[in-house]
């Protein structure tokens, strides 16, 4: 087990996330599958209107829409273990390598919090049900905002290791004194 | 006595028989003191990090500049000098002179020390 799904599981229990937020979760698949596209082209028209992320999707947002669907696919797959969290950590390293901004993945984040909350308030009519199906969307959001913020973490400090010639070890120890 | 007894009786071997040699300490590449004879009003774990890093840096710049393998990092301020030097793949070795120090001699006994600490570390 590595340090960073240490991290993602110490985090799951600390936000409260259990099975029955998983089971919220396959509940809102259907609502997703519905309002996903549209969620995923308003996203896409949103990073397209600013130049450092317009120029980061140029010329493939087909693509990228089909990665954003599966990564919703899965956002509502039920299951939160292991492969989950690798999966969300090669997404995070993907945002890294390609020199995305980490505030462009909160601004990001929070439109998908914004726009999947609207979807759920559309879909349900008990105010009681929509509180908590949205608790459990927020949280598995979280979490995954968590692993991208882990990735890029790690992600530096591997290039500062390659660049500087120091040692992980050393690296954390240097922050540490700092 | 144990191996961190033998190295640090090296290295204060090193400041009492090396003129101008202040204080001496052998660092893991980590950044972890293996032994101190560094002054007690020195943070030792602070100087530590600093030492590895620096000699990690110094390490890259030499490959990257071509200067061939390398041999030490050298600092001097008004007061003195910091060298900094390899004991071993694992092990740095930071010593600290005096501003009149004689640093042929100096490099020679840091050299001679360095490689009985790499072979203590081994």
């Amino acid at each position: 087990m590595t340090p960073a799904y240490q991290t993602y599981e110490r985090m799951k229990a600390f936000v409260g996330f259990d099975d029955a937020d998983a089971g919220r979760l396959r509940r809102l698949a259907p609502v997703f599958a519905k309002h996903g596209a549209t969620i995923t082209d308003g996203f896409y028209a949103t990073l397209e209107q600013y130049p450092e992320t317009a120029k980061l999707i140029e010329g493939r947002v087909d693509a990228l829409k089909a990665t954003h669907h599966r990564w919703m696919q899965e956002l509502f797959s039920g299951s939160y273990e292991q492969e989950y969290f690798d999966n969300r950590m090669r997404i995070g390293v993907a945002h890294v390598r390609i020199g995305l901004d980490p505030m462009f993945v909160e601004g990001v984040m929070s439109y998908l919090r914004t726009a999947g909350l609207l979807a759920i308030r559309e879909e349900f009519a008990d105010a009681e049900e929509v509180s908590v199906l949205a608790g459990s969307y927020v949280k598995v959001l979280d979490l995954d905002l968590l692993v991208i913020n882990l990735a890029y973490g790690d992600e530096r400090l591997d290039r500062l290791t390659r660049f500087t010639g120091m040692s992980r070890k050393l690296l954390e120890r240097c922050i540490v004194h700092g | 006595m144990s191996r961190a007894e033998q190295i640090v009786k090296l290295i204060k071997t090193l400041s009492t028989n090396t003129p101008d040699v202040e204080a001496a300490a052998v660092i893991d590449n980590d950044g972890l003191m293996i032994a101190s004879a560094l002054s007690q009003d020195m943070d030792d774990d602070s100087v530590a990090a600093m030492s590895a890093a620096l000699l990690g840096l110094g390490e890259r710049i030499t490959g990257e500049l071509e200067r061939g393998e390398f041999e030490l990092v050298m600092v001097r301020g008004d007061q003195g000098y910091l060298i900094l030097t390899r004991c071993g793949d694992e092990a740095v070795m930071a010593v600290l002179t005096g501003k009149k120090a004689k640093l042929g001699l100096i490099f020679l006994d840091v050299t001679r020390t360095g490689k009985e600490v790499a072979r203590l570390l081994a």
